[in-house]
């Protein structure tokens, strides 16, 4: 595990960045959730993004989507074309198999059947799915419903995957299975940051960018008084 | 860079996931099959048993002879001129007539026959209003009896009856009931004579009614008398001097079946595809074009629609059978219009359904599940 949130000028393979310069945000009449934040994000690791509750770690998420304007500096894309999202509660379509949920996004690119089910089988594997291949997302556990969700997001082939709390609404043994095929999203080529307060979940990552180190100072102070016993 | 990657969906990958999704149960085609078939088939329903009954409110007016005009004129009708109105304008039939000789029958020597000689063409007229009727094929020569008297007689088309004029053959026995019509050939022996000659009543059949074949009535009059100038009546009153089927058809309570059925089908389209928002941005947000999710949905809901439609056109066609009104087919097509229009909407409302769905509200739908 490496500690690291500010680093730059980073030779990338496949081109693909994201890179934030200098961040800070806040809601409208809140104090800033975090501030003075820079980053590079490239492929071929997964993120972990931390942080105590209210730190800002979804709202930086929505900022890497682009779907919220950052308070103070700047996100700058490269590369990124297609952004997924795997969310905390897994969805999906309750009476399909398990490999046709993996199977779609690979006939969204042009594949044939019988190309998209040996593709998605592959991917499976990865994430130890291949046993409930032909079971439908109705009768999957909590566990192999959000490992579904990963593998999908591979299949998907995103540039920039944003995974939200993926086991904050899981128990310890299931949220170990979904922590031990994490870095395989990391592998497939795509930018992958993880939201979490899991420390399991963090530590199955690549790299940390912790909010904790960018509150400021009377943030900071408020979150210390909140976390005495 | 990212590598280009041809996000066009393969047209059987498609249909694929078409017929997946129904096999599967996730269209859910069931439910919104039975809703389909009993809204809209409630609704066809109901205009077909309307427009059945506006049919047979006007095949009984014309049945009971009230669309049939009678002008009389003591020997004063020409009997070509009459005849040759059948066709004019709206005239289906006409015929002239005049008093013949009383018959006696041997049968019957104390109750003597009204004797009514008419020309050929009142026998067509005879078809539609004095049902049933039943004619002998063989015998195109002979009288034609009314059921009163051929029950008195026991006598049959084709049958030979001994009358005060010696054996006449019997061609037709016609129905003459007692509903407020005219009673001129209710206990009538009515024998067909040529249209030569002078006559004393011409009587017309119009569909629809008109005010003008008035005026054509008139037309069969040659030598009017002013001191008994020529009267023209219904023969039958007691159903109303006019029917509009026109006004009724479009006055029925059920005239807006069609747009209350495409109404009805637009919302059960939408709510079929929308109910699956969070599927279909989901679709989307893994890199299904929209286009092809459209086609996809669009196949669904026409598997489910064509499949209720055909139970509802065979639902309606039995309830045409069972109403047993003609003419069946046409007022089959007219519940089956509502049925069309149903069917119609259904694939567009599923299509806005489907369009509704946006991707960047997938964390919304996902929330709201």
């Amino acid at each position: 595990m490496i500690e690291q949130d500010n680093s730059t000028g980073v030779d990338v393979p496949g081109g693909k960045r994201a890179i934030g310069s200098g961040l800070a945000h806040r809601f409208p009449g809140t104090p800033l959730l975090f501030t003075d934040l820079s980053f590079v994000l490239c492929p071929g690791e997964t993120v972990a993004l931390v942080g105590p509750s209210g730190s800002g770690k979804s709202t930086l998420l929505s900022i890497l989507a682009g779907w919220v304007k950052p308070t103070a500096g700047e996100v700058r894309w490269e590369g990124v074309a297609r952004t997924g999202w795997v969310f905390q509660n897994p969805h999906g379509v309750p009476r399909r198999t398990a490999i046709d949920h993996v199977a779609l996004p690979l006939l969204g690119q042009h594949l044939t059947r019988v190309q998209a089910d040996q593709q998605a089988e592959t991917i499976m594997a990865r994430f130890s799915l291949t046993e409930v291949s032909d079971r439908q997302f109705r009768d999957l556990s909590g566990g192999e419903a959000q490992r579904l969700m990963l593998a999908r997001a591979v299949a998907a082939n995103y540039d920039l995957l944003l995974v939200d709390e993926p086991t904050a609404q899981l128990d310890m043994a299931t949220a170990a299975t979904v922590n031990a095929v994490l870095a395989n999203v990391g592998n497939s080529g795509s930018i992958v940051v993880v939201a979490t307060h899991d420390p399991h979940t963090r530590d199955s990552c690549d790299r940390v960018i912790n909010l904790a180190d960018h509150q400021p100072a009377s943030e900071k102070a408020r979150l210390e008084i909140e976390a005495q016993p | 860079m990212s590598r280009s990657i041809d996000r066009r969906m393969r047209p059987t990958a498609v249909l694929g996931e078409a017929i997946r999704d129904v096999s599967s149960g996730t269209t859910r085609m069931g439910v919104f099959a039975l809703i389909f078939i009993l809204l809209v088939g409630l609704i066809a329903a109901a205009d077909v048993n309307a427009v059945a009954g506006v049919v047979r409110q006007v095949v009984g007016f014309r049945a009971a002879g009230a669309s049939v005009l009678t002008l009389k004129a003591e020997q004063s009708v020409d009997g070509q001129r009459c005849s040759r109105l059948m066709g004019v304008g709206a005239i289906t039939g006409a015929a002239a007539l005049r008093p013949g000789q009383p018959v006696t029958l041997a049968a019957m020597p104390s109750s003597p026959v009204t004797g009514v000689e008419a020309t050929p063409d009142l026998l067509a007229l005879l078809q539609t209003i004095a049902q049933p009727i039943t004619i002998d094929p063989g015998t195109s020569a002979g009288i034609w009896l009314s059921a009163d008297v051929a029950s008195l007689l026991q006598a049959q088309p084709g049958d030979t009856v001994p009358t005060s004029a010696g054996p006449v053959q019997v061609a037709a026995i016609y129905t003459w009931p007692d509903d407020g019509r005219g009673r001129d050939l209710g206990y009538a022996m009515v024998t067909p004579v040529a249209a030569d000659g002078v006559f004393s009543q011409c009587w017309i059949e119009t569909w629809p009614l008109s005010d003008t074949v008035t005026n054509l009535l008139n037309l069969s009059v040659i030598n009017p008398n002013p001191d008994n100038p020529a009267t023209i009546n219904q023969l039958n009153t007691s159903l109303g001097l006019q029917l509009d089927g026109q006004a009724l058809l479009d006055k029925r309570l059920t005239a807006q079946a069609g747009w209350v059925a495409g109404i009805a089908g637009l919302l059960l389209g939408f709510t079929a595809t929308r109910s699956r928002r969070l599927e279909i941005a989901d679709a989307l947000h893994v890199g299904i074009t929209r286009t092809a999710l459209l086609w996809q949905q669009l196949l669904e809901t026409v598997i489910w629609v064509t499949a209720s439609l055909i139970i509802v056109a065979a639902a309606l066609l039995w309830l045409v059978g069972a109403l047993g009104q003609e003419p069946a087919w046409a007022i089959w097509l007219t519940g089956l219009r509502a049925v069309i229009a149903a069917a119609a909407t259904t694939l567009l409302g599923a299509l806005l359904g489907a369009s509704s769905a946006r991707e960047k509200n997938l964390a919304h739908y996902a929330k709201d599940r």
